[in-house]
């Protein structure tokens, strides 16, 4: 008790409310799922290249096409954002964020299954991104309106502090371990192993209140925030940097390592 | 980790002058810009990687912290909704980029520095958030 206390107190977490406390384990079991899917699932898709139709045959060599598939199947995921956007901002479950918060962790879960089956059934692969765009716009946007509604603006620093550093440390093992299971056992493992821990994730958002939002969408409003983030938002393209060495490296272990090693199987990449 | 937890306090302690820590989004633009131009040296490489780290400890719990405080600020979830589809809009700049150099057959390392201007432009664009988005403490 003492020792939590301490925590707690050095952490700022003492006057984060219940029901914030239960969105960050929530959010940090989804970080560690992710994790796991960071080399694996990029990798996997590559792998899947030559069966598909059209794109596997755009490029005669496999690593292009590979990168192509990946890349094709990430801008399917977004396109679904943007189409199915007020759709969703329209819906009733959208009006409640606990609600929309399970229902996206789940879609995602499934998403995350479906991987598995892909091989036998490869229309999945066009089917898996639009779960995951109802999942970014479901789980993430009731994300931060809970957050921004619950929180105490003049502790968000150290609090976002705090759930920054718990992301990043849950999420040191999980490329490893996911890359581990991949080479020892199956791609098939690491998906459950992904899916147990989502299924966690919806387990703790079951505790947070119930609210009530009032949606109104209007496209008009887009516009500002479009115009502030959308620049800012395409530093994530290091993601890209992921899949890009993905599939040479099967060790998972970060970024510093990952440029070296495919430095050193394959320099005649990049000569 | 340290850093991302320091930059949290040093947001809530000093609000109004947070103007460095969301520059860190400029230097990781231009630490791409270095990885693309010193890719056959795995040292610099891996100088890269760790001062990566270090600044994106700034970059991200800054850059969360504000995202939280324009959702509360404009007290409505389309500011959440929007900041999706801003993403999916950059999202699908990037890959179409890198579609695109993959179909002219262009080097690898164009990857590399589409990463630097895009990053580039996040120094256009943070300049004036800390004014637009300040509560009062």
């Amino acid at each position: 008790m003492p020792l939590r206390s301490l925590l707690e107190s050095w952490s700022g977490l003492r006057s984060v409310s219940k029901q914030l406390k239960w969105l960050y384990i929530s959010v940090v079991l989804r970080r560690v799922a992710e994790s796991f899917l960071v080399v694996v699932g990029p990798v996997f898709l590559f792998n899947l290249a030559g069966q598909l139709p059209i794109i596997g045959q755009v490029f005669q060599d496999e690593f292009r096409s590979g990168l192509l598939a990946v890349v094709i199947f990430y801008l399917l995921k977004r396109l679904g954002v943007l189409l199915l956007a007020p759709l969703v901002a329209k819906s009733s479950i959208s009006k409640n964020p606990k609600l929309s918060l399970i229902i996206g962790q789940s879609v995602l879960m499934l998403a995350i299954i479906s991987y598995t089956f892909i091989q036998d059934n490869i229309w999945l692969f066009f089917v898996i991104p639009l779960l995951s765009a109802l999942n970014l716009l479901w789980y993430w946007t009731n994300y931060y309106v809970i957050l921004a509604s619950e929180v105490e603006p003049k502790h968000i620093g150290q609090e976002m502090g705090v759930l920054e550093v718990l992301v990043k440390l849950m999420g040191l093992l999980g490329p490893l371990l996911g890359t581990f299971l991949a080479v020892s056992v199956s791609f098939a493992s690491v998906f459950w192993t992904a899916s147990f821990f989502l299924l966690l994730s919806i387990l703790t958002l079951v505790e947070l209140p119930n609210l009530r939002l009032k949606t109104v969408w209007r496209w008009s409003d887009f516009k500002l925030a479009a115009a502030n983030y959308s620049a800012s938002a395409v530093i994530t393209g290091k993601t890209w940097a992921y899949w890009f060495f993905g599939q040479y490296f099967y060790f998972g272990f970060s970024t510093i390592l990952l440029p070296l090693a495919t430095f050193w199987l394959q320099p005649d990449l990049y000569l | 980790m340290i850093l991302a937890y320091l930059s949290g306090l040093a947001f809530d302690n000093k609000r109004q002058n947070n103007r460095w820590n969301l520059n860190t989004g400029g230097t990781r633009a231009i630490l791409w810009l270095v990885r693309a131009l010193a890719w056959h040296s795995p040292l610099i490489l891996v100088a890269i990687e760790s001062l990566d780290r270090l600044v994106s400890g700034f970059f991200d719990t800054t850059f969360l912290s504000l995202t939280i405080l324009r959702v509360r600020a404009n007290n409505s979830i389309i500011y959440a909704y929007n900041r999706q589809i801003a993403f999916a809009i950059a999202n699908i700049i990037g890959s179409g980029l890198i579609v695109l150099i993959l179909l002219l057959d262009l080097h690898l390392i164009w990857l590399l520095t589409t990463f630097f201007l895009a990053g580039s432009l996040t120094l256009i664009f943070v300049k004036d958030q800390r004014l637009r988005y300040v509560l009062a403490k």
